[in-house]
């Protein structure tokens, strides 16, 4: 059985700071730190502001950090795409808000609906990279029934794929290039796979 | 206001292609696109589980019917939602929605009427589910509404706003002391 943890962690000047759900915590030296030692990273080396997402496999008290190579790939983005990674740092307020959270009604989202949208900005943000292309920075929002949105925008094109909170399989998204008005509209499955239209898509539209 | 013109339409009657509808929104830090409007959050014309739930309704109020102040004075003299706490009404700001714009959106049934004991000019954004799925369609729906909306974020005298919501706030107290 996997329980997925999630982190934040602040380096201060006396030190690094962990906070677990928004709450500041004392495991320092405990699980994330055993985590942490086990992918060879050392947490001094960790950028200024940084997330983990933990794996807690209960049978055998072992950890290990993110989802599959979540620990890489933020190490990855946090070299090479320093503002995509700005971006998701920025977006982890999403997992605080709690039902109710703009006053008139709206959902909290879950942590489940979260790593999809993460997985997704973390995943084609490498992809289009590797293609020599450095994709601009979109802004992750929570919408009011707790889904998730990823927008990019850039001068020639927005780009919004929404993760459904009732929906685990399917994403939908819409592009539009503002050039020549033409569309760009299909649904993603959420399987931590890369689709090729997609990214295709992202490479021409949504460059730096 | 125009209470002649605005007479003609009744309870669930589609608002006129000529008028606007004002939605609210939580302001944030600001965020400018490449013309120097103002962006607004996406969640601003997203539903909750309880609009879709009500048949995919967005709620806005009538410009025929409504100031822009008078809608920030109904948040502002509003309880949150099983409390007894007033609603904060200074981290909000509105755009405006042209009816006729809504209208010739193929995903949006109507625009229509729908007054509440506490607000006259509520109304509501009718999303047609049955041949346009909403979640499918959400992406388009949401960028297609920011991208107008941009174009119309509207200027409120917040001085006014914040005074007849305090005098307001403290009438209440005096004729409720124990709230």
């Amino acid at each position: 059985m996997i329980s997925k943890e999630y982190w934040d962690i602040t380096r201060k000047e006396e030190g690094l700071q962990i906070k677990k759900a928004g709450q500041i915590s004392d495991f320092a030296g405990s699980s994330w730190y055993t985590g942490l030692i086990k992918h060879a990273i050392e947490p001094e080396t960790l950028p200024p502001q940084t997330s983990l997402f933990l794996d807690h496999f209960n049978s055998d008290e072992t950890y290990s950090i993110g989802y599959s190579d979540e620990g890489e790939k933020s190490k990855f983005l946090s070299r090479n795409l320093p503002a995509v990674a700005k971006a998701i740092a920025n977006s982890k307020y999403i997992l605080d808000l709690e039902e109710d959270w703009d006053d008139e009604g709206a959902n909290a989202t879950d942590f489940s609906t979260y790593d999809r949208a993460i997985s997704f900005v973390s995943n084609y943000s490498i992809k289009v990279f590797q293609s020599g292309i450095k994709i601009s920075a979109p802004t992750i929002e929570i919408l009011r029934d707790g889904s998730i949105g990823v927008n990019w925008e850039t001068s020639k094109a927005s780009f919004l794929i929404v993760f459904d909170k009732t929906n685990e399989k399917i994403s939908y998204c819409y592009g539009k290039n503002k050039i020549n008005g033409i569309p760009f509209k299909t649904g993603i499955e959420n399987d931590n796979s890369v689709d090729e239209s997609v990214a295709s898509w992202m490479k021409k539209n949504l460059r730096k | 206001m125009d209470e002649k013109k605005s007479a003609e339409v009744n309870i669930g009657d589609s608002l006129p292609s000529s008028d606007s509808v004002y939605r609210i929104a939580l302001l944030t830090e600001k965020e400018l696109d490449e013309n120097g409007n103002q962006i607004p959050k996406l969640s601003c014309f997203s539903l909750s589980a309880d609009d879709i739930k009500d048949n995919y309704k967005l709620s806005v109020d009538w410009d025929r019917k409504t100031t822009p102040e008078e809608v920030l004075i109904r948040v502002g003299t509003s309880f949150k939602k099983g409390k007894n706490v007033y609603k904060p009404f200074d981290n909000r700001t509105l755009y405006k929605l042209e009816v006729s714009f809504l209208k010739q959106l193929p995903f949006i049934s109507d625009v229509i009427y729908t007054p509440s004991r506490n607000n006259n000019a509520h109304s509501s954004v009718c999303f047609d589910n049955a041949n346009y799925n909403y979640k499918e369609h959400q992406p388009q729906i949401l960028t297609e509404l920011r991208e107008h909306a941009r174009k119309f974020h509207v200027n409120i005298d917040m001085e006014e706003v914040k005074n007849k919501v305090e005098e307001l706030r403290k009438s209440s107290l005096e004729s409720n002391p124990h709230k």
